[in-house]
């Protein structure tokens, strides 16, 4: 599979993930070694991230999710596919999302 | 997003002990432990305020006598973690170490997991988890436990009093 992250592919949250939304917040928990460690290791996401992760359904590619938020958001198009690469990306990096098998 | 160990962590966010409680039960039912920081002082001295606690996926067999149990509470389904004392018709009755009254009885679905490690200060505490959890088990049922922290809180009492006195003496 290839590790490339690209604005044509399919991406989705693994499986090795807590992801829940509380007091606003919305909470992920990676599962790394099979422990979720609420210390060490929890995220959560500012607004713009809860936006574009709130799309990743594992049915729309990067390029769909561009054009959703081109309508939710203001910027340039080539602004917001960066943004939504960036994300994407180091969310990839980490395991918290995979590509999805076509 | 931001990384939240810094900038908002479990304590900044303020969980209450029912956003535990779905979190550590959103985590073992994928069969992964859950680690977070225990609050309070009601399983003191076994289990302090601060303690790293590693709950893991209950097995039927885990849930015996004195192992120290996370549970949804059945009335605020908020999370608890005491230890089990006792069984009767199914259901488990917990109790913190450091309180007299025990919790009550919880069905085994409410039973989110049991506690195998404690870390303290960057080291695994062992003491409380062991075979000796039977008798801390049965001393609880006894509150003996209640009598051991009114006897060290006279104990503090007391020094506290010589050294003023001692103090006044100079």
């Amino acid at each position: 599979m290839s590790q490339a992250v690209s604005i044509h592919k399919i991406y989705e949250v693994s499986e090795d993930v807590v992801a829940r939304e509380i007091q606003g917040e919305l909470i992920i928990i990676p599962i790394t070694s099979g422990v979720g460690d609420l210390e060490d290791a929890m995220f959560t996401l500012n607004e713009h991230g809860k936006s574009i992760w709130s799309k990743l359904d594992g049915k729309k590619t990067l390029g769909g999710i561009v054009e959703e938020l081109e309508n939710e958001f203001d910027g340039s198009q080539n602004e917001i596919q960066k943004d939504v690469l960036g994300f994407v990306k180091e969310l990839f990096r980490k395991r918290i999302l995979v590509e999805k098998n076509r | 997003m931001k990384k939240t160990d810094e900038e908002a962590g479990a304590k900044e966010l303020g969980f209450s002990g029912k956003d535990l409680a779905e979190l550590v039960s959103a985590t073992v039912e994928k069969g992964a432990s859950f680690r977070l920081k225990a609050r309070g002082f009601s399983m003191s001295p076994f289990i302090r305020d601060g303690d790293i606690l590693t709950i893991s996926p209950p097995e039927a067999s885990d849930i015996a006598l004195g192992k120290v149990i996370a549970c949804r509470h059945p009335l605020n389904a908020g999370l608890v973690v005491h230890r089990m004392i006792g069984v009767q018709n199914g259901r488990y009755c917990l109790k913190g170490d450091n309180v007299s009254a025990a919790d009550g009885f919880v069905p085994r679905e409410n039973v989110l997991g049991v506690v195998g490690k404690i870390e303290r200060a960057g080291r695994s505490v062992s003491l409380g988890l062991g075979k000796e959890r039977v008798l801390i088990a049965f001393l609880s049922r006894l509150d003996f436990l209640g009598l051991l922290s009114l006897a060290r809180v006279v104990k503090h009492l007391w020094s506290k009093k010589s050294e003023v006195r001692d103090a006044g003496n100079r």
